[in-house]
């Protein structure tokens, strides 16, 4: 198996070698920074034209073709695009709320972006209390879209916010009782260990019928937390124009569109880390030879394919179902989601206490 | 009128359950259907349009650049909007000394016909039909001011 | 540099109408001339905004249907890449302006064209937002929605096929592709200009709203 840490132990001590410590690490902090948002616009181009893609799939039409050889430039002339575009000012916002905004959501974004693991050995952040501070962080972006509705000073706009934040924060709790799920049944939050502690078995497998609820129940829920699929009130047309961005032009406009689909992909490949195995391959305990074969593919690939799988996923999911109304969307949270949440991590302490799992 | 059965809370989840993997089924199988898309500007040398498609009025000409309009005047009349708008003058016949109307312009206006075809159905003599041209997008609107016939000169 | 004729994929130069409103824009900007570094820049860029004109989800009547049935499987716009029509005036680039204008809805037209972001464009589509189409003589309509806004390309017809707004469309995407972005379209007004076209907006009287009245 590929191990990075080898590639990341040679580059610390080349650094350490040519100058003193504090220096080397200095220079690998900013190195890592500038990969990470390098990575960042990188999935959030690949995602945004895997969705033109699928959509059309879905609909039975092509997507972008003309655009570069099977559409593939197509987003390269949206993001020019959107770089040139007028910045509006708004006469009576508040200047500095309004443009706070978007760069607060691309904050707790990006955050949320650095916990995961890609490979072993390549994580950014990655300390005992991972999956907390992976809650904590993506908390954050619902503070960034009610900034951006309140400031704008447009009623419809302040709407959309209060609607988008009320949906928020109430599928975080599904989302951390789910993934408290899985914490139970393997005791540690640090995201390198539960990977690791899936060598013998995923956990939607190990976990039998709690883990898979907990995995459809997470899928909903993170699924509403972005915003997205049958979820997207907040930017329904008929109801609001645009919602909590209607007021927002270019550049600014141009940082809520990658925060939705990036975040799209953090839930998916958190999902993929947390319920499939990450960058683990596929085991099946006591074929040796077949775990070999499987060991033989890096783990990279292995972490992507599971993360797309999910994209595909919830894309299926979101151009399936039409919009739910903002009450259908609180009571399938509250009347339903947290009830069987709630039972199902009791079902799950009960499995583990009697060793009931794989 | 069928009656709505009311679902209790156990019957609901697993009655909306089945119904949302009935949609997500319908879905998975249109995912692998063939796509019906015409590439438009792909395929142009082939797009043929259906024969009763009114595109824009033509007056057809013969080989010698005649056409078959007496300015009667019947196709300004019937059109509802006035987009066709006839230019004629009395010619005096040299041999016979008599008078006859001929045409001298024959102004049409796409950008405000309705493609009714009124027009086309007053004419006594076929002087004027639709052809199937569609792409007439232009960036001046007087250059949708047409004049449809050609004059021999 | 010289600008080049615009080229669009699949189609040859020829088979566009009015090929002689672009050369003569492009007459113009060769005789002012640009640098090598400005002029490949100005063509990365349209070619940028050329393949990307998200349209405003604006249609009032029947030729709004037949934007729908554009944007649908068997005429698909999503392979120009236009497929994603935004709701929200600030971040559509292109008002496809389709469907009868009263003189009632002119200046809610005319204010949502004021709230679009720079550069924007406006497609005429239809014979009533042409020229008023179907209700030239009618006492309520406005005859050719140019009286209201700048238009850029008029697509005639009633309503136009799907594939007749297609060549609209690439037709609008041939003049950007002209444009002089960088200096040109790039400039903004000066204050002084803004302060006064926001005295003058402010204090307008109702029948002042930039929307002629027929004098019949």
């Amino acid at each position: 198996m590929f191990d990075f840490s080898i590639v990341t132990s040679w580059i610390h001590g080349f650094l350490t070698s040519v100058m003193p410590v504090e220096l080397a690490v200095f220079i690998e902090c900013v190195a890592i920074g500038v990969c990470l948002l390098l990575a960042y616009a990188v999935i959030a181009i690949i995602m945004i034209f895997m969705e033109r893609k699928v959509c059309a799939a879905f609909q039975c039409r092509l997507g972008p073709v003309r655009v570069g050889p099977w559409g593939t430039l197509q987003l390269f002339a949206d993001v020019f695009k959107m770089l040139i575009k007028e910045i509006v000012t708004i006469r009576h916002a508040d200047k500095f709320l309004y443009n706070l905004a978007p760069y607060i959501v691309i904050l707790s974004s990006i955050l949320a972006f650095a916990c995961i693991p890609v490979n072993k050995g390549m994580e950014i952040l990655d300390f005992n209390v991972g999956v907390f501070f992976l809650m904590a962080a993506s908390s954050i972006g619902i503070v960034g879209v009610l900034l951006a509705g309140w400031s704008s000073n447009n009623k419809y706009s302040l709407i959309g916010a209060m609607r988008s934040g009320a949906q928020m924060i109430s599928y975080e709790l599904s989302v951390g009782l789910s993934i408290l799920t899985i914490v139970v049944l393997t005791d540690t939050m640090q995201f390198s260990e539960i990977v690791e502690r899936q060598a013998d078995g995923w956990f939607i497998f190990k976990g039998h019928f709690p883990a898979v609820i907990a995995f459809i129940i997470y899928l909903i829920a993170g699924n509403a937390e972005v915003n997205r699929g049958p979820f997207d009130l907040p930017e329904a047309e008929s109801e609001l124009t645009a919602g909590y961005h209607t007021e927002y032009s270019g550049m600014h406009f141009g940082l809520f569109y990658v925060a939705e689909f990036v975040n799209l992909f953090i839930v998916s490949a958190i999902a993929a880390t947390i319920f499939l195995g990450g960058w683990m391959p596929l085991h099946i305990p006591g074929l040796d030879g077949f775990n070999q074969v499987m060991d033989y593919i890096p783990g990279f690939v292995w972490f992507f394919a599971k993360a797309l799988f999910v994209v595909w996923l919830l894309m299926w999911i979101k151009w399936t179902f039409p919009r739910l109304r903002i009450d259908q969307i609180l009571t399938l949270e509250w009347k339903y989601l947290i009830p069987i949440g709630l039972f199902n991590l009791l079902l799950m302490v009960v499995c583990v206490v009697f060793g009931w799992h794989f | 009128m069928s009656e709505t059965k009311e679902y209790g809370y156990f019957a609901g989840l697993f009655h909306g359950i089945k119904t949302l993997l009935t949609g997500m089924r319908v879905t998975f199988k249109e995912f692998f259907t063939k796509k019906v898309t015409e590439q438009y500007p792909e395929n142009r040398a082939t797009l043929e349009m259906f024969d009763r498609f009114r595109g824009t009025l033509v007056m057809p000409h013969d080989e010698q650049g005649n056409n078959k309009c007496i300015a009667c005047g019947l196709c300004q009349m019937a059109c509802p909007n006035d987009t066709i708008r006839i230019d004629s003058e009395m010619v005096e016949d040299p041999e016979t000394g008599k008078k006859k109307r001929r045409l001298v312009r024959y102004h049409y206006d796409l950008g405000s016909c309705m493609f009714c075809q009124l027009c086309v159905n007053a004419c006594p003599h076929d002087a004027i039909r639709f052809s199937t041209e569609f792409e007439h997008a232009v960036f001046e609107r007087g250059k949708l001011q047409k004049i449809l016939n050609i004059t021999k000169e | 540099m010289e600008i080049k004729k615009p080229k669009i994929k699949s189609m040859r130069y020829d088979d566009f109408k009015n090929n002689e409103y672009l050369e003569a824009m492009l007459k113009e900007l060769n005789a002012h001339g640009t640098n090598v570094v400005v002029g490949c820049l100005d063509e990365l860029i349209n070619w940028g905004r050329s393949n990307s004109l998200w349209p405003f989800t604006f249609a009032t009547s029947c030729c709004g249907i037949e934007f729908m049935a554009m944007c649908a499987a068997r005429y698909d716009v999503a392979r120009f890449g236009f497929e994603i029509t935004r709701n929200s005036p600030r971040q559509a680039d292109v008002i496809l302006v389709s469907g009868t204008i009263t003189n009632k809805m002119a200046p809610v037209l005319k204010r949502l064209y004021d709230q679009m972001a720079d550069p924007k464009y406006v497609i005429a589509v239809g014979g009533c937002a042409v020229s008023g189409g179907p209700f030239k003589k009618s006492y309520h309509v406005v005859k050719g929605v140019d009286k209201v806004l700048p238009v850029d390309v008029y697509v005639p017809g009633c309503p136009p096929r799907p594939e007749a707004m297609l060549y609209g469309m690439m037709q609008l995407q041939r003049k950007v592709k002209v444009e002089k972005f960088l200096g040109g379209i790039n400039h903004q007004v000066s204050k002084k200009e803004y302060a006064r076209l926001m005295e003058r907006d402010l204090n307008a009287e109702r029948d002042e709203l930039n929307v002629e009245q027929e004098k019949d």
